[in-house]
């Protein structure tokens, strides 16, 4: 009795029935179901994780449709309804996604993290032992990642702008969480203790910094971004050599530095 | 089931650190290698959990600098108030691990398709900490000064550093 009482209430989304036909996008009339064979019916969904899965697919067909128009519309309400269209539903299917442009963003950002990560289950795991950094391997990955950004690019600094709006903050910092979890762990970094937010942190960093590079960027094959990356990752380098070094080792040095500036500042320096 | 590695992970790393201080302070003492043979079950719990870490790909808690600090302190300070305290410590310490451990098993039983694996290891880990606890309290942890009180304030932080790790 409960199961069917919450059956029938599930036949009121407008998702229903949905034309497919892709010579007449509208939906004609709910009215005019008289054995028309170009609608076909959905069925009528039994359980939630179905439903839901149903839902996302449907989300993931008109994103990858809408991309297409992203260069010409942006990244904007026009682009998902033209996409829906594209896709064979009615343009209007742009309302299951709330947040417009922001969604479309955070879907295209989800599905490049998704193919990041199968690229890099297939790279040659050998630089994985012993204690070095793997550089190159966190290098290509940014590379890889930003490139995945290349048929968008003159229209990416209004998507990072969208990024920034509020309601669109937790979802793309998610997307940046998880694609810096993924570069970590698929290049080797098995830290269990504050290191595990270290790296993390800074390569949100390092992302962050080179994509704005990126953007700018009309080398050919993208070398200056090439270095910019290798530069910051040397960087980051650095500061974990500095964070790891023991304290006590390095504290003459330290005592040294801190005696020298304060002689500097009260003047008493010999240098003229 | 991430945050149950991730508080176990924390726990463990604390009574490693606990140890870590008895034995700075008492290594040298009759009790040395008693608290040496604890400490080394302690190592091996948390190397289990950091295996469990990766293999889950859980984020480990961000206290840990804290619990590191905190633990060696707690070890260092009580051993400091002598070996019974020292064992007053481990007593209440080990209680509330084990309590702890006990209820995770039964979270975990719960679930038909739990992994087995985590669910063994739990539960060795739980019947090694108990004999910690039984081997303090074979050591005069009663005999401490102001055990009730140590013991409770003890357990009431060792409480709140695990709801703590739960989160975050």
């Amino acid at each position: 009795m409960s199961t069917a009482l919450r059956n029938s209430r599930k036949l009121t989304p407008p998702l229903l029935t949905i034309s497919i036909n892709t010579k007449q996008r509208i939906i004609r009339s709910y009215n005019q179901g008289h054995d028309d064979k170009e609608f076909v019916k959905v069925p009528a969904v039994i359980n939630e994780q179905d439903d839901h899965k149903y839902e996302e697919d449907i989300k993931k067909r008109i994103i990858s449709k809408a991309l297409d128009f992203v260069p010409s519309k942006g990244w904007s309400v026009d682009a998902l309804a033209q996409g829906a269209e594209a896709a064979g539903y009615p343009g209007v299917a742009h309302g299951l996604f709330p947040n417009g442009g922001g969604d479309l963003v955070h879907y295209f950002n989800v599905s490049c993290n998704e193919r990041l990560v199968n690229e890099m289950k297939s790279w040659p795991k050998e630089e994985l032992k012993g204690n070095k950094v793997p550089a190159q391997m966190i290098e290509n990955a940014i590379i890889s990642r930003l490139l995945m950004i290349e048929p968008y690019k003159s229209t990416w600094p209004k998507a990072m702008a969208i990024q920034t709006l509020p309601n669109n903050v937790p979802n793309c910092l998610a997307t940046l969480l998880s694609l810096v979890d993924d570069i970590c762990y698929h290049t080797g970094d098995r830290s269990v203790d504050f290191n595990w937010y270290v790296r993390r942190v800074g390569l949100a960093g390092i992302y962050k910094a080179s994509e704005l590079f990126y953007l700018t960027d009309n080398s050919q094959n993208c070398t200056s971004t090439r270095n910019f990356v290798k530069s910051r990752i040397r960087d980051a380098e650095f500061i974990q050599m500095a964070l790891n070094m023991n304290p006590v080792a390095v504290a003459p040095q330290t005592l040294t530095a801190a005696f020298v500036t304060a002689k500097n500042i009260l003047g008493m320096n010999t240098v003229k | 089931m991430d945050s149950i590695i991730r508080v176990d992970h924390a726990g463990e790393l604390g009574a490693d650190r606990i140890y870590a201080g008895q034995m700075a302070v008492l290594g040298n003492t009759k009790e040395g290698p008693l608290i040496k043979h604890m400490w080394e079950q302690e190592i091996k719990h948390r190397e289990k959990f950091e295996e469990l870490i990766s293999k889950y790909r859980v984020r480990p808690t961000i206290m840990t600098p804290i619990w590191n600090i905190a633990g060696f302190a707690l070890g260092a300070g009580t051993a400091l108030l002598g070996k019974e305290a020292a064992m007053a410590c481990t007593v209440a310490v080990e209680t509330v691990i084990v309590e702890h451990y006990n209820d995770q098993l039964r979270t975990l039983m719960e679930d038909p398709n739990v992994d087995k694996d985590i669910l063994q290891t739990i539960t060795k880990f739980r019947d090694e900490e108990q004999e910690h606890h039984d081997t303090g309290l074979d050591h005069g942890a009663e005999q401490a000064p102001f055990y009730k009180a140590l013991t409770e304030v003890i357990k009431t932080g060792c409480k709140v550093a695990i709801s703590i790790s739960k989160k975050i």
